[in-house]
């Protein structure tokens, strides 16, 4: 393996096709259908128990699905055995043979193939630069720090070259700050081997932080799948919304113009598909200002102030907005202003 | 479906567990199971006039097992029964008021040397039996200091030994199971959560009451483990009545092993293991109804 | 924790009264009086005529033959045992008939265990003369008990291994032998090291199973000491009982170190 970076992204690697899961009467994974395409760093991010380390397992090949089929490069995985699908996983508890040093760990996968010698020497060589383990290759998994474990677990899997890595929370061990140094690094490392990566977190700020796509998931379904700024500017739903970041939820029902709120008028840049529902939009999308604005201005008193040093929260009535402005000394609460809710910033949730 | 990584079906991992149970199973099948079954046969039949098996169905070694002699009812048998219940009640009994000293006095060490004291108390349980029984023999004998004192003192006769004697059979049991004991017990004491007994401190005051309401609750786990594996091998305990306690103080494990050899009646030999056997099953069972979580090993 | 000193004094004295006849053993297999208890110098001689003693000799090896031969054999069986139970998705039914198997051997009480097995070699000896009492019937008593020591020692390990490396090393290409070869066995071993110890240990330690099952020329050295009691003891029989008391000691210290691990 070497540095060169691999060809871009081109076309579709893999492809889970309506994937189902049960555990007895439970329904892990209700018909799942996603297409990575190769080179992509994905993201299945949704909160706890909502399925994605069963789906990750299923691509894996430690979970058969009920229904459904994964396809990589055109060829069937399900029938294969882990053993046999060009696919390595870090796993959450990162999974070290206890008994092998660094080296060995990530040995490990290219010896049970049989490799000749002098290859896997290379490879794990290469394994133990990239991730700068080279100073523990003779320990034992026991003698090392959570987060160089972290790392061999990742070398350990990367050596491999696999067609698609699968990560199931590998930062959950580790402390904030170490995190997100280990998150640039691991968007740094998969845009330098130019592998496909799929990320599995809870975290949305991670999922942010190093996604090209982000997969959002509930309750064994795909709830919404697009680029990091797609799910946070455009949330398709209020469970998108919620998740992901604060969002302003304003119910209403539709208008010929666009949309009535209990506490005036809207216009939107789309007719909403259904008769009462609800609009979004993000606290710092919400602008402020003395003078009345031309389209979409509500007259509003300022409910509570806090200043957060880089920006300041605004708590508005009486339409129960959340803003966040630049620190702006002046203002108070109980002061009365108008604030805009530009139409290019007002999402209609589908539901 | 996928079993430890491995994509697999129900099926073949039968046929292939199979060949990893089989083995086993087959040889404890065949050495206890069906040895134990053929205990169960043998205890029906009768014992031939020069000690052979005649297979004729009776009930009459059960019969004499319950004292049903030819000469009437005596209490010979029955009491032998009685008192190995008794010598297994009280050795265990004084086996746990021992080990809780020692379980408390081990867990107390620093972590560094609590290991090789718990070594200490295992170490000589390894020794051979027969070993550690045979040395009881001498030190209470009536040349050695102990005899000589109690003689000194008149408890004794002159030139009498302290053994055989029950109190010989209590010494040699205890040398035999303390171990077993004091070994649960420890894993328990262990992970005492100190927290609560600080707090009944604070309660009570009473270093009994402290006990019994803070202590002995948490370790009713090891006690149970080590009761369960004192008690019921004593009741069959056959080396140390056999060594230390003379033809006056016979247990049952004498009375089955003079069945077999001595007497050669094996009939009655198997109704007396079978009837040994019950009292162990009971035993079992009265604590196993008491804590669902007992791991004897 | 502060204890009562008298918990202390209480647990010293404990040990004391169990090291007592040991103790008593070791001193006087160094007295120079054949008979009696008093002491009467220091001699290494019961020693030295140990090793020139064929009965001692003869018995010593049986036991190590008894013990070694039990071991292998129970340890193979009590590990593929433990795997079986373990790592096979067995119906709930016959898991709980496989757990009672298991159980047996550990409380069925030695006597019982010990004459049922005379009463079915006895049958058995109608079919093969094998059976006849002896080194071969003792091996056979001696790997019935151990399997289920074996097992549980081995199964504890195999629990506390858990499914993630299994999953792991087939998810890095391992075959299923590869696997075995390289990532279960390894990290059984130390399980199956102490299940083995142990097996061992229990076999040396018996002395109720092999005095029911041996036959006239496979002597061991339990049954040789408790001879030797019946017709009268000798300074040499102090001086093996020690060396075996110092043996298992060894032992004990070797397999503790070893589930240490
Ligand atoms: N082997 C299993 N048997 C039964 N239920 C399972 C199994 N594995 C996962 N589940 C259930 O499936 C759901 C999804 O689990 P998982 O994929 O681990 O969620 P996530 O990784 O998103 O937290 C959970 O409710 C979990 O309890
Ligand atoms: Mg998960």
């Amino acid at each position: 393996m070497t540095a060169v970076a691999r060809p871009p992204a081109t076309g579709k690697s893999l492809s889970i096709e309506n994937v189902v899961k049960r555990f007895g009467d439970f329904t892990a994974l209700g018909g799942v259908s996603l297409e990575v395409p190769s080179g992509e760093f994905l993201t299945l991010l949704g909160p706890s128990g909502c399925g994605k380390t069963t789906l990750l397992r299923i691509i894996a090949g430690l979970e058969v699905p009920t229904e459904g089929r994964v396809v990589l490069l055109g060829q069937d995985l399900t029938p294969l055995p882990a053993n046999r699908r060009p696919v390595n996983t870090v796993f959450q508890s990162y999974a070290l043979f206890p008994h092998l040093t660094v080296r060995e760990n990530i040995a490990f996968g290219l010896k049970s193939r049989r490799m000749d010698k002098q290859e896997v020497e290379r490879r794990v060589r290469y394994g133990l630069e990239i991730l700068q383990l080279e100073k523990f290759a003779e320990r034992l998994p026991h003698q090392l720090s959570g987060g160089q474990r972290q790392r061999v677990a990742l070398a350990r899997a990367l050596v491999n070259e696999p067609q698609v890595l699968l990560l199931d929370e590998p930062m959950s061990a580790l402390d904030a700050k170490l995190r997100a140094e280990v998150q640039v690094q691991l968007r740094r490392l998969q845009q330098q081997l130019g592998l496909t990566f799929i990320l599995v977190t809870h975290d949305q700020d991670e999922a942010m932080a190093v996604s090209d796509r982000i997969a959002l998931m509930r309750m064994g379904h795909l709830e919404q799948v697009g680029t990091p700024d797609e799910v946070y500017e455009r949330p398709r739903t209020r469970y998108a919304a919620e998740f992901l970041g604060a969002a302003n939820l304003i119910k209403g029902q539709r208008h010929p113009m666009g949309f009535e709120a209990p506490f005036g008028k809207l216009a939107l840049n789309r007719t909403p598909p259904w008769d009462e529902g609800y609009v979004a939009i993000r606290p710092e999308r919400v602008r402020l200002s003395e003078v009345e604005p031309r389209q979409n201005g509500l007259r509003v008193r300022v409910r509570e102030a806090v200043y957060r040093g880089a920006y300041q929260e605004v708590w508005l009535e009486p339409c129960d907005l959340r803003v966040r402005t630049a620190p702006h000394p002046t203002l108070q609460a109980g002061q009365e202003l108008w604030a805009e809710l530009p139409v290019d910033s007002l999402v209609v949730l589908d539901e | 479906m996928v079993w430890f990584g491995e994509l697999t079906t129900p099926a073949q991992l039968y046929r292939r567990g199979l060949w990893f149970l089989l083995p086993a199973v087959v040889w404890i099948l065949g050495l206890l199971v069906i040895p134990g079954l053929s205990l169960v046969a043998l205890s029906f039949a009768e014992r031939g006039q020069y000690g052979e098996v005649v297979w004729n169905f009776t009930l009459e070694n059960y019969a004499r097992l319950l004292g049903f002699g030819l000469f009437g009812w005596s209490p010979d048998t029955v009491l032998i029964l009685l008192r190995s219940l008794w010598v297994a009640f009280v050795t265990t009994l004084i086996c746990v008021l021992l080990a809780y000293p020692l379980a408390f006095f081990i867990a107390s060490r620093p972590p560094r040397t609590r290991y090789l004291w718990l070594a200490l108390v295992i170490i000589p349980f390894w020794t051979n039996l027969v070993i550690r029984t045979y040395a009881w023999q001498m030190l209470l004998a009536p040349d050695f200091p102990f005899a000589k004192l109690a003689q000194t003192l008149g408890l004794l006769a002159p030139d009498a030994g302290l053994y055989p004697s029950p109190l010989a059979v209590y010494i040699g049991m205890i040398t035999a199971f303390l171990p077993f004991v004091v070994m649960p017990l420890f894993s328990s004491v262990e992970r005492l959560d100190w927290s609560l007994v600080e707090a009944a401190q604070d309660l009570y005051a009473s270093r009994v009451r402290t006990f019994f309401q803070a202590v002995w609750p948490q370790t009713l786990p090891g006690l149970t483990v080590g009761v369960i594996l004192t008690f019921i091998p004593a009741m069959g305990m056959f080396v140390v009545p056999d060594l230390l306690g003379g033809a006056k103080y016979l247990l049952v494990g004498n009375l089955i092993q003079q069945q077999f050899y001595a007497s050669r009646d094996w009939p009655y030999g198997a109704a007396v293991s079978l009837g040994l056997m019950v009292m162990t099953l009971v035993g079992l069972a009265l604590y196993r109804r008491r804590g669902k979580d007992v791991d004897l090993v | 924790m502060r204890l009562n000193p008298l918990i202390g004094i209480t647990a010293i004295a404990t040990l004391a009264f169990l090291y007592l006849p040991m103790l008593a053993v070791a001193v006087l297999s160094f007295n120079k009086t054949r008979y009696g208890l008093t002491w009467s110098g220091f001699t290494w001689d019961w020693y030295g005529r140990l090793f020139s003693n064929p009965e001692i000799l003869e018995a010593a090896r049986n036991t190590f033959l008894l013990a070694a031969l039990s071991t292998l054999v129970a340890t193979v069986l009590g590990t593929l045992f433990a795997i079986a139970l373990e790592r096979y998705p067995w119906p709930r039914k016959s898991q709980g008939f496989l757990e009672n198997i298991l159980y047996l051997p550990v409380v069925t009480p030695d006597i019982i265990f010990a004459v049922a097995l005379v009463v079915a070699f006895g049958a058995f000896r109608m079919v093969s003369s094998l059976f006849e009492p002896g080194l071969f019937t003792m091996i056979l008593g001696h790997v019935t008990f151990q399997i289920a020591f074996v097992a549980l020692t081995v199964r504890s390990r195999l629990k506390s291994l858990g499914h993630d490396l299994d999953e792991a090393a087939r998810d890095l290409y391992a075959s299923y032998g590869y696997y075995v070869r390289r990532v279960l066995l390894p990290l059984l071993m130390p399980g199956i090291v102490a299940g083995a110890m142990l097996a061992f240990t229990l076999s040396l330690d018996d002395f109720v199973i092999s005095f029911f099952t041996a036959g006239p020329t496979s002597q061991t050295l339990p049954l040789l000491i408790y001879a030797s009691v019946r017709r009268g003891v000798t300074p040499e029989i102090h001086a093996l009982s020690t060396l075996i008391f110092l043996l298992t000691v060894l032992l004990v210290l070797a397999s503790e170190r070893l589930t240490r691990r």
